[in-house]
């Protein structure tokens, strides 16, 4: 009964999905001191690789290979959808005729393993790739600058991108109509959990080794004292690009295995409310530049969400809202909740701890003897 | 179909600008006192918005008349302020003291900025409730007096905008050159420690330009309710790009430049999408049945271009660049008044 919804497959999957995201910030956020507020987008980066290239890859792919079966599904499509198009990549990515390509082209991608696995890994090497770019061009411009300047930037860019470019020009991705990804295997939703569940657990192995070798700690010489970081020959903007990049690729991923359970989504529902502020909440509440904080952050705060969801009628008219605004104060009540973590307790449940790195070891074994 | 844009056009661009200028420059007072990027510059400006729905939904909706934009600013600048100096006072300083660091304070401002927003949202959707269809889909600008420019009957808040812009900043100024507290004001912008010394109560001066912050704000928001398609809070969002891009136009560094920063934003923002437009439709004619291009939802991607172009060559905006040593340059060095040498 009511704890079955706790235990549900989408349920799992997000939280492994949100797991991936608050790692990613957190090496920027905790360990490099890059205030990224604009995580969304790059988590959009991953959906669109699945949405507006991936439909078109796909199609491409079957034109190639199977030339009568495109064919056949393109007349099948112009019957069912009453329109004119003549290629296949044109039928999958137009919002007017995406829903009538879409099972033809899955129907195909069942049948032919291979070429499904094929896919699956180009889109698995685009999203990394789209994720890097865009982590690339969001922060360029700010990155030999004060973390002021590059909050700012990539705050902006986030939403110029999420809420305007890939909302308002229809043949990106749908537009404001929205299509169809492309899902791999029978079943999506197994896929997505196998995936994700991948995914989060080299990305905590990852990040554990990248912050305890000496690249972490030069992230947190920039965090901690920019010029001091300088000084011993450390180029603060490469670092910080890299960092940037390294984690854009990772929240790309975790967006790509996001739109398996969704399938399709507009770009505003990856809003900076749903993958910037609650991500941050996450790594706040676990605490910042620890990996384990992260991964506990995440947990709590999803499971507090859904006990939140799940009463949030009756609250709502404990409040005489007449049942309405419950995400609302849902977002209220996050807000509240970083305020008092920052007040109560700035570096979270798990504090940071000293990164254990070879030199580390060995300074340790010689104050001992 | 001229490329340039028409008078009335220009006209309701500038108000826009002006609205925008005002908030850069509020955005810029508190970055230069407490260093702290204010996220929710934007939705602050918003109760000043929603204050001013709730006149036009209680007071003007059949009878507007000129004296809404001086309560509806009024009330809107001081809810505002009262909201911005609560920032201050009972958030960030508090949190400063235990300790956090300028990205504590900066997500803190960001929370603060999602808290806002949604209480201005279950505002307008659930205690509105019926009136919804009415107004917020509704032009806001209709509920309004009008006035005629160059032929045609247009809303106030063309010339009641770019005044209260006027206003406030010459206002400001007197503040900051002619009273003490003013001056108290710029000596702790320049230097908190050495005013503290001469006897400057700092905190009392952060917390009034908080509020000046706010108020301002709150009186843009207001009138500024008036260019939007719809008046929902949550536009915020997409605002907040635009006046942080007035601020970096204009180098976070001086109030001034803040205002001139916003203006220009708000300016290209608005020509640049129509010049662009226009020319794009001059040089390819829309054919029957076909609708003429327009560019005006992409207006954030010039402000975020402009700042981009600034950060990369100009990192301190506006006021970093030498004009003195650029007129000389370009041989104009008699306009600027100063020889070489």
């Amino acid at each position: 009964m009511e704890t079955v919804w706790i235990f549900s497959e989408n349920f799992i999957i997000t939280i492994l999905v949100y797991i991936v995201v608050a790692l990613s910030l957190n090496l920027e956020a905790g360990f490099t001191g890059i205030p990224n507020f604009g995580k969304h987008l790059f988590v959009y980066a991953g959906v669109f690789a699945a949405q507006g290239i991936g439909v078109r890859l796909t199609a491409f792919i079957i034109e190639k290979i199977a030339p009568d079966y495109a064919m056949q599904a393109i007349q099948e499509i112009n019957q069912r959808s009453l329109t004119h198009v003549n290629s296949l990549v044109k039928a999958a990515a137009d919002p007017a005729t995406n829903r009538f390509a879409m099972p033809l082209m899955r129907e195909f991608l069942l049948q032919h393993v291979g070429v499904e696995a094929l896919i699956a890994m180009l889109l698995v090497v685009i999203t990394i790739l789209l994720g890097m770019f865009f982590g690339i061009i969001a922060s360029y411009a700010a990155v030999r600058l004060k973390e002021d300047y590059l909050a700012i930037l990539l705050l902006s860019f986030a939403e110029l991108m999420v809420m305007v470019i890939f909302y308002q020009v229809p043949w990106l991705s749908g537009g404001n109509q929205g299509i169809w990804a492309v899902t791999f295997t029978k079943n999506p939703i197994k896929f997505a959990l196998i995936a994700s569940g991948f995914l989060a657990a080299l990305s905590f192995l990852y990040a554990e080794r990248i912050v305890n070798s000496p690249m972490g700690r030069a992230m947190r010489a920039v965090r901690d004292d920019e010029i001091a970081a300088s000084v011993f020959g450390r180029d603060v903007a490469r670092i910080r690009l890299k960092v940037i990049m390294v984690a854009s690729a990772m929240a790309a991923l975790a967006g790509f295995t996001y739109i398996q359970i969704t399938s399709s989504s507009l770009s505003i529902s990856f809003n900076r409310v749903a993958w910037t502020f609650l991500p941050w909440a996450m790594i706040i509440l676990g605490g910042m530049a620890n990996n384990w904080g992260a991964v506990l952050g995440t947990v709590v705060f999803l499971i507090g969400m859904r006990l939140f969801e799940y009463y949030q009628v009756e609250i709502s008219s404990l409040l005489h809202l007449q049942g309405a605004g419950g995400e609302q104060l849902a977002n209220i009540l996050v807000g509240v909740l970083i305020l008092i973590v920052l007040y109560l307790r700035p570096q979270g449940i798990l504090p940071e701890r000293p990164s254990r790195t070879g030199d580390f070891h060995r300074i340790m074994v010689e104050e001992g003897e | 179909m001229g490329v340039l844009p028409s008078g009335i056009f220009f006209m309701r661009s500038l108000s826009y600008a002006a609205a925008l200028g005002l908030l850069s420059m509020g955005l810029t007072l508190t970055y230069v006192t407490t260093k702290v990027p204010n996220f929710a510059h934007a939705t602050i400006a918003m109760i000043g918005a929603t204050v001013m729905v709730w006149l036009i939904d209680n007071y003007y909706y059949t009878n507007p008349s000129w004296m809404m934009y001086l309560v509806g600013g009024l009330l809107g600048g001081l809810i505002a302020g009262l909201a911005s100096l609560f920032m201050y006072t009972g958030m960030l300083r508090p949190l400063e003291k235990r300790g956090n660091t300028v990205i504590g304070l900066m997500i803190a401002t960001f929370a603060f900025d999602i808290i806002l927003l949604n209480i201005l949202t279950i505002y307008m959707n659930a205690h509105r409730g019926v009136n919804i269809k009415q107004y917020i889909s509704a032009d806001v600008s209709s509920f309004q007096p009008k006035i005629s420019i160059l032929g045609s009957q247009i809303g106030a808040h063309v010339v009641v905008l770019p005044l209260a812009a006027l206003l406030l900043s010459a206002a400001f100024h007197l503040f900051l050159t002619k009273t003490k507290f003013g001056v108290a004001m710029r000596a702790t912008i320049e230097n908190p420690g050495l005013a503290a010394v001469m006897g400057v109560n700092v905190n009392l001066v952060y917390m009034v330009s908080w509020f000046i912050s706010g108020f301002i704000a709150g009186v843009a928001g207001s009138l500024m309710v008036f260019t939007f398609k719809n008046a929902n809070p949550s536009v915020s969002a997409l605002i907040i790009v635009s006046v942080f891009a007035g601020s970096i136009v204009g180098g976070l560094a001086s109030v001034y430049w803040g205002l001139i920063g916003g203006l220009i934003v708000g300016l290209s923002e608005k020509l640049g999408t129509e010049i662009t437009a226009n020319l794009y439709n001059a040089l390819f004619p829309p054919g029957p049945g076909e609708t003429p291009l327009s560019l005006a939802s992409y207006e954030k991607v010039i402000s975020l271009g402009l700042v981009i172009i600034v950060l990369l060559f100009s990192p301190q905006g506006l006021a970093g660049v030498n004009w003195r040593g650029l007129a000389e340059r370009l041989g104009l060095s008699r306009l600027v008044g100063r020889a070489k040498g």
